[in-house]
């Protein structure tokens, strides 16, 4: 029976107990949203005892399903103000899954200055005393963590950063080889960790155990039937395992909406140099690892190992979006440059998207030229010793942006745009402004059954359609996120509408129930009403979700374009 | 009249006389799109398509000076992009289906 842990920080005690009736049924984002959302004073400081950190797997946690071992992390996000769920791949969710763990609510504070480490097992859990591991990175913390707790243990743990409560502070989940290389990154969720004096969570999967299933064989058949959806489709089965999310810079950067010199223009000169082509190549003439897995249930395997020229591990494969925030955004184009900044980010616990987004702001306001690799990597390390520099550009690209007096600051809500101009794909620009999450892409990045349909009729350049377009994929994105599954799934589902039946059919065979297809949507749309209940009870209110003015005004090259979708318009999509 | 076609990820592989991904064809005047992949022996091959860096709806004749660039379905990834940009033939096929 999947329980929830309770972690009291004032007291210092642990408790398990039964999943509440209320939240019965939510799993992932629906229930780090929902507890957030039950049990949060929406008014209250983000770093202080009242708010809660909330980590869960997803509804499909811990079993075979493939890819359904995504984590979700949720509070009241340092950040933006709001809701915030941010979710990662990694070993944690599986493993709680096997201890019958859906959920663990982190709540009041400690006393000053002290450490915790949380140790999870078949046993129990217990907190403990973790002074020494204060002030270390993530990969010397976890490093501390593999001699006393073995290879087998994943690990959940901050920073610097974290400890330090930034608000671009990330938490670190352990990958397959135990590297803290994924990370739940956006909206400071690490500084709710930091704020809680919990340094990091252990989870010994030992004696754990795989998650009763209420049909067994009818279970079987669609893990099965889905995972082969996965491994025979293009995207997910070629694509993806080949080139990782990096093969996107020469197509955005193709299409105009690549953001570079901090979103002044929509082509970088460079993009050959840092793009997924590249980065396979680099990566195969030197002996790392092109196809990589960040889970053991992952068939798609979309990560890789980013190697020096004498085949030393650098970082795992940077990510499209962290590629594309320390490069073509600051102007740097050596990606042997992009993936040590990576590694310290991975090692301090930053964002990478909320830090480059802040770096190319930092630029612009004349801390350092643009294209200076050395200046942004040793600028960057200046967070690892928390000096005053390193601090402001570790709360993110609003207070950089603050300090140094720039008025092309590309936020909505506090939080930093990801990797696609919204001017020269329109869509993504709804999404940024009306998520309940602040500037994301995730957000809205998945597909509804009857995106193609939708897809066949848009221009990225013009208006029409994009707000329906956006709301349908958030609410599918919603749906995807408390399942657990890892994004990608999507593609599948594109192309096979099918493959969604299979899902539906191994919830219906893990919990006993009788979903159908048609009711996915409601299940995202529940979610996303909460969230917005949860910020408009914060104080949000329509003017927060719109883009900065400066993307109605300047026009964006080559297309020379702005972004024109009405205000009524982006009010329309997520009135639901 | 010379038309530059840049090709993503695995398309890279079937062409020869790439140079950063791009090769630069001499085409008739009056060439269309379609013509173009067909000329590069990627018939059936292409999810998406820009042209100029922008979604093409129908089949067009290129012109002097013109960009392409030519996506397998293994690299239909983001689905902003993806919905975007499908290339007129997979347009057409998805309206045969709908």
């Amino acid at each position: 029976m999947a329980r929830l842990l309770r972690v009291n920080m004032s007291d210092i005690i642990t408790k398990f107990e039964q999943v509440p009736a209320e939240y019965e049924g939510l799993g992932g984002r629906a229930l780090t949203s929902g507890i957030v959302c039950a049990e949060v004073d929406p008014t209250c400081h983000p770093i202080g005892p009242e708010n809660k950190l909330v980590i869960a797997t997803g509804l499909l946690g811990g079993t075979n399903c493939a890819n359904s071992g995504r984590t979700s992390i949720g509070a009241k996000s340092p950040l933006t103000g709001g809701i915030k769920e941010a979710n990662s791949g990694g070993q944690p969710g599986i493993h709680l899954g096997r201890l019958d763990i859906l959920g663990i609510v982190v709540e009041g504070s400690p006393e000053l200055g002290k450490l915790h480490k949380l140790v999870i097992s078949a046993s129990g859990a217990e907190l403990m005393p973790a002074d020494e591991l204060g002030g270390l990175g993530n990969y010397d913390t976890v490093e501390k963590l593999k001699e006393q707790y073995g290879d087998k243990a994943s690990f959940i743990t901050i920073g610097q950063a974290g400890e330090n409560l930034l608000t671009a502070a990330s938490i670190a989940l352990t990958d397959t080889g135990q590297r803290p290389t994924r990370h739940a990154g956006r909206g400071g969720m690490g500084a709710v960790m930091g704020s809680k004096g919990l340094k990091a969570i252990v989870i010994d999967a030992s004696g754990g155990h795989a998650p009763e299933l209420a049909d067994p064989e009818a279970f079987k058949a669609a893990a099965k039937s889905f995972a082969k959806f996965l491994v025979e489709h293009p995207v997910t089965g070629e694509g993806l395992p080949a080139y990782g999310t990096d093969i996107l810079i020469n197509i955005l950067n193709e299409a105009g909406g690549l953001p570079t010199h901090n979103f002044s223009e929509g082509r970088f000169a460079d993009a050959e140099k840092v793009g997924g082509e590249h980065m396979n190549e680099v990566t195969t003439k030197r002996g790392g690892v092109c196809t990589h897995g960040c889970m053991t249930s992952c068939v798609i395997r979309c990560s890789g190992l980013y190697v020096d020229e004498k085949g030393d591990y650098v970082s795992k494969w940077p990510e499209y979006e962290t590629v594309w925030a320390w490069g073509p955004n600051c102007g740097i184009s050596d990606l042997d440059v992009i993936a040590r900044i990576d590694y310290m980010c991975d090692d301090y616990g930053l964002d990478t998207i909320e830090t480059g987004t802040a770096m190319a702001v930092a630029m612009e306001g004349g801390v350092l030229e643009f294209g200076d690799g050395q200046g942004a990597t040793d600028l960057l390390s200046e967070v690892g010793k928390m000096s005053p520099m390193g601090r402001i550009l570790g709360s993110g690209t609003k207070a950089v942006g603050q300090v140094f007096g720039v008025k092309r600051v590309p936020v909505v809500k506090g939080q930093s745009m990801p990797a696609y101009d919204p001017r020269a794909v329109k869509g993504v620009g709804v999404t940024y402004a009306t998520s309940p999450m602040g500037a994301d892409h995730t957000a809205g990045y998945a597909v509804a059954t009857n995106i193609l349909k939708v897809g066949g009729e848009l221009d990225p350049l013009k208006p029409h359609g994009q707000s329906e377009l956006s709301r349908n994929l958030q609410i599918a994105t919603a749906a995807i996120d408390s399942v657990g599954l890892c994004l990608f799934v999507a593609f599948p589902v594109l192309d096979h509408p099918e493959s969604l039946n299979d899902v539906v059919a191994m919830l219906n065979a893990r919990y006993g129930w009788s979903l159908s297809v048609e009711d996915v949507p409601g299940v995202g749309q529940k979610v996303l009403e909460m969230e917005l209940d949860f910020n408009r009870r914060a104080g949000f209110n329509k003017a927060m979700d719109r883009l900065p003015d400066f993307f109605r005004r300047e026009p964006l090259r080559p297309h020379s374009e702005v972004f024109d979708i009405p205000d009524e318009e982006l009010d329309l999509t997520l009135a639901f | 009249m010379r038309v530059t076609v840049k090709l993503a990820g695995p398309l890279r592989k079937e062409v020869q006389g790439l140079i950063d991904g791009e090769i630069i064809l001499e085409l008739a005047e009056g060439t269309k799109v379609s013509q173009a992949i067909d000329a590069l022996g990627l018939t059936g091959k292409v999810r998406m398509l820009m042209h100029n860096g922008k979604a093409l709806k129908q089949d067009t004749v290129l012109t002097e000076g013109d960009r392409l660039m030519l996506l397998p379905p293994s690299l239909a990834y983001n689905m902003y992009v993806a919905t975007n940009f499908l290339a007129p033939s997979v347009r057409e096929q998805i309206k045969k289906q709908s």
